[in-house]
């Protein structure tokens, strides 16, 4: 299976220091476990403003691991959310997210583990 | 602007906050501190800082925290001589021209470059403090050689009314 999460830009970033590339890891897997229960909830209760803020603070630090089409259903759903049209369609991308999410912090997990 | 000069973060990210932080401390010898909210960095006492970066969505984390241009308001009302950098992770030609309206020296879009613009803009202000301590040399330069130029002309306008010089070519 393709990997959802690509480190080269934290690790350019980092300058080849593991200790900064786990320490932004870690704040990336906290966030994802933070701000991903506040996307179903909000989206579950039509909280269109809690939905396109934690959707967009999702966006920035996704951004950061790489995660190019996580980052993409989270920019549809962070418009969406602005202009307060939710659709049955982004259920589907809630729950395509969810599961990126799920699996890039498997991923990353992984990454500490070997690093 | 110092080498030890005094930069603020103010982001609710903690991820933006860290990596900016880590990015400018390698640059130089900065004291930099970091906010969560802009209430936290105004309430910061004594502590002025040479050049701020602003989140320009502080409000979306924190309930009834104020936004990124009401802080920008305010620092600038505060500090007139801080430099204020806008952060914000919409790329919309509006919010730059709000940011920069207010007093804002600049505005980055968050992503993988922002570090980089970051960077740049930190050296941009340090470039632009020097120009204008170098100014300010000039002016006093000017200013001492006119009042001596001045002082020179009245003393031999004295001296002439004395008659202690005159134009007569020889001695007397």
């Amino acid at each position: 299976m393709e990997k959802v999460t690509n480190l080269d830009f934290i690790q350019k970033f980092s300058k080849g220091d593991m200790s900064r590339v786990k320490k932004y890891v870690m704040m990336y897997i906290q966030s994802a476990d933070e701000e991903m229960p506040v996307i179903e909830k909000s989206f579950h209760d039509k909280d269109y403003k809690k939905l396109k803020t934690a959707s967009h603070t999702l966006k920035s630090i996704a951004a950061y691991m790489g995660m190019e089409r996580a980052q993409q259903l989270l920019k549809k759903i962070e418009d969406s959310a602005s202009n307060e049209s939710v659709t049955e369609e982004m259920a589907h991308d809630i729950t395509q997210l969810k599961e990126m999410i799920t699996l890039s912090k498997d991923e990353l997990k992984a990454f500490i583990a070997q690093n | 602007m110092s080498k030890t000069s005094t930069i603020f973060i103010i982001d609710d990210d903690p991820m933006m906050q860290n990596m900016l932080k880590d990015h400018l401390s390698a640059m130089s010898n900065f004291t930099i501190h970091t906010f969560a909210t802009g209430e936290e960095a105004l309430a910061s006492g004594q502590l002025v800082p040479d050049i701020v970066f602003l989140d320009y969505n502080l409000d979306s984390k924190i309930a009834n925290a104020m936004d990124g241009i009401d802080v920008l308001r305010e620092i600038k009302a505060k500090y007139p001589t801080t430099e204020v950098v806008m952060l914000s992770g919409q790329d919309k030609i509006e919010v730059a021209v709000d940011t920069m309206k207010y007093g804002a020296f600049d505005y980055i879009v968050k992503g993988e470059s922002a570090f980089y613009r970051a960077e740049k803009t930190v050296f941009n202000l340090f470039k632009l403090a020097q120009l204008k301590r170098n100014a300010g040399m000039y002016k006093v330069l000017t200013i001492t050689f006119g009042v001596a130029f001045l002082i020179m002309i009245i003393v031999v306008v004295i001296l002439i009314s004395k008659g202690m010089i005159s134009d007569h070519v020889g001695w007397f």
